[in-house]
């Protein structure tokens, strides 16, 4: 929320309350033995809340430069406790010599209460602007959450999408279907992988990141299948360094980079194929080669919706600390690597 | 007699399957297999079988290529498989054409069978190329066939940078080289995806992501220069054309 709109919400809330104080003013001069009229009163109600809207853009800037915060409250309270009893004083002071030329003497006598008064509505801005701030942190930090919270819940339909891609499903059916007639634990083992991978596509519900040995161990079902129904055409080696399987990766991060190799790299051209999978740590850096030996991506390359989530869901979770790119590899093939920073689970 | 059945599948297993249901079936005699296009199509000629199981996604060439490059007095009658193929099955459907959804029962497939032994045969070939043809129309080319006497071989739209007329064929460049096409360039711009290949002459179109610069000639008209730095002119008539889908 901008200065000047802040100002604006003040000089409506002063404005306001000169309203409900003309009764008070009216009162007061009664007392005094002056029968204002109420034009009159209510005129000079809105004379000294309206120094208030004139002072208003000093002391909201001593907010926004100065913010009130729970853990160093010395700094604020040296800054704001002199500053308000100076801009009361000046406001009781401007106040008094304005409704002196209006009304042909001072209201009332200088009264302390007044000055009372002004902290008072010192205060009440500097705490509203402090409510304000932390309200729009909190919608801030929400928005940044349910950002993050609908990345994933794209990932998991891009997984789920995946598994039931009528392709991929039915072909997989079809391959338990033919080894049930021939080879009944082959069939067995496929079912268990397939349900595997279903099961563990929906597990992951709520969990940003994962270590990277749990995000293999859901991609080897799928790759296990896959080698099933393609038998000795599909070669498939995964090379983890040692020290990078506790290391936390998004999570089903990997599935539609492999899912990618396999379909246009692996799918498209007849013959024996290899997607190869390593796990390295460079500088600090968690960095994931999946490679595979197809026709190459086309050049420029064309993102499906798979990638570009995947390439958003980086950005909201590490900023420009992540890096996803996808290139030919020589003399064929696609090379699509994946640069996290490297952390592993606290506590563990 | 005998029916004699080839089985096309790039999935090893679903041969198998394939083949042990067919071998309870007295009259089918199985003379061969084959893991994708290319050797279906050799398998084809040479083995001449009267029936064939046609997978319809292969790597390479397709089921839909594979009856294309067929001429009619070699074309089989086909029963095609297909996992799931949205375009596929709505020309099957349109056409009548029996096809099995994998994975299939016993019975569908005697079904499938004892249709396929009932169709005359000198009808099979203008069904299948009318099925071809429906599922072409239906969805934009994503590879073309470049037909050669030594073999017939994929080039996919996404890597070719142009396409230029050359008598009575087309030209195709990518970046690994020219290939010839024997179609008008009309009727491969038809099928072309709008979105992405755009003409830029009477005997020219070219793949908008591959468009890298373009320098204005004279008269209106641009050089418009291909990422592998071949440069083509584009006539008056089409730069309106050009201008407007680069900057989309």
């Amino acid at each position: 929320m901008n200065l000047r709109w802040r100002w604006l919400v003040a000089a409506s809330c002063f404005t306001a309350a000169a309203v409900v104080f003309t009764s008070q003013v009216w009162v007061d001069y009664a007392y005094a033995g002056h029968r204002l009229s109420w034009t009159r009163a209510f005129l000079v109600a809105l004379v000294g809340w309206q120094i208030w809207t004139l002072l208003a853009p000093v002391v909201l800037l001593l907010a926004a430069r100065v913010p009130l915060s729970r853990r160093r409250l010395a700094i604020p309270l040296a800054v704001h406790v002199p500053a308000g009893i100076v801009l009361s004083m000046v406001k009781v002071a401007i106040e008094a010599a304005i409704v002196q030329a209006l009304v042909g003497q001072a209201r009332v006598p200088f009264s302390l209460l007044n000055l009372y008064l002004s902290l008072l509505t010192y205060w009440a801005i500097i705490a509203a602007v402090h409510y304000a701030d932390e309200q729009r942190l909190a919608r801030e930090r929400e928005l940044r959450a349910a950002h993050l919270q609908t990345e994933l819940a794209r990932a998991q339909v891009e997984a789920l999408k995946m598994q039931i891609h009528p392709h991929f499903l039915f072909n997989t059916l079809n391959a338990i279907s033919g080894l049930m007639r021939e080879d009944v634990e082959s069939a067995d083992t496929m079912l268990t992988q397939l349900s595997e991978l279903l099961r563990g596509t929906l597990r992951t519900q709520d969990v940003q990141e994962v270590p990277l040995v749990e995000e293999l161990h859901l991609l080897e079902s799928y790759l296990a299948i896959q080698q099933t129904r393609f038998g000795d055409r599909l070669k498939i080696d995964i090379d983890v360094a040692h020290e990078c399987g506790q290391s936390l990766v998004p999570a089903l991060i990997l599935q539609p980079i492999v899912e990618n190799a396999i379909r246009h790299g692996f799918g498209v051209t007849s013959g024996p194929g290899r997607i190869a999978i390593c796990a390295s740590a460079v500088n600090g850096r968690l960095r994931i080669d999946v490679i595979d030996e197809g026709p190459g991506p086309p050049q420029p390359l064309r993102e499906g919706y798979g990638l570009r989530n995947t390439r958003s869901r980086l950005r909201a979770l590490y900023d420009e600390s992540a890096t996803l790119s996808v290139v030919p590899r020589e003399p064929r093939g696609t090379l699509a690597r994946l640069e996290v920073p490297q952390r592993s689970m606290v506590g563990s | 007699m005998n029916l004699r059945v080839l089985i096309v599948d790039d999935e090893p297993i679903a041969r198998r399957r394939l083949r042990l249901l067919l071998e309870e079936e007295e009259s089918v005699e199985i003379v061969g297999e084959s893991e994708d296009g290319e050797s279906a199509l050799t398998a084809i000629r040479r083995l001449r079988p009267d029936l064939v199981f046609l997978d319809v996604q292969m790597p390479g060439l397709d089921g839909f290529d594979v009856i294309e490059l067929l001429t009619p007095d070699e074309c089989p009658a086909v029963i095609f498989v297909t996992a799931y193929d949205k375009y596929a099955m709505r020309a099957f459907d349109v056409h009548a054409a029996d096809y099995l959804l994998k994975p299939f029962e016993r019975t569908r497939l005697c079904t499938a069978l004892a249709r396929a032994t009932a169709l005359s045969s000198a009808e099979v070939p203008k069904r299948l190329q009318a099925i071809v043809e429906t599922v072409r129309s239906d969805q934009p080319l994503r590879r073309f066939l470049v037909k050669t006497p030594g073999r017939v071989y994929a080039v996919r739209a996404d890597d070719v940078e142009s396409l230029e007329a050359a008598g009575h064929y087309v030209e195709l460049r990518t970046a690994a080289g020219a290939h010839l096409v024997r179609e008008s360039i009309a009727a491969i711009e038809r099928r072309l995806d709008s979105t992405r290949f755009v003409r830029i002459h009477r005997s020219a179109i070219v793949n908008v992501d591959k468009v890298t610069e373009l320098r204005p000639a004279f008269h209106g008209e641009f050089d418009v220069v291909l990422a592998g730095g071949r440069r083509l002119r584009c006539s008056r008539t089409y730069a309106a054309q050009l201008t407007r889908m680069l900057e989309s």
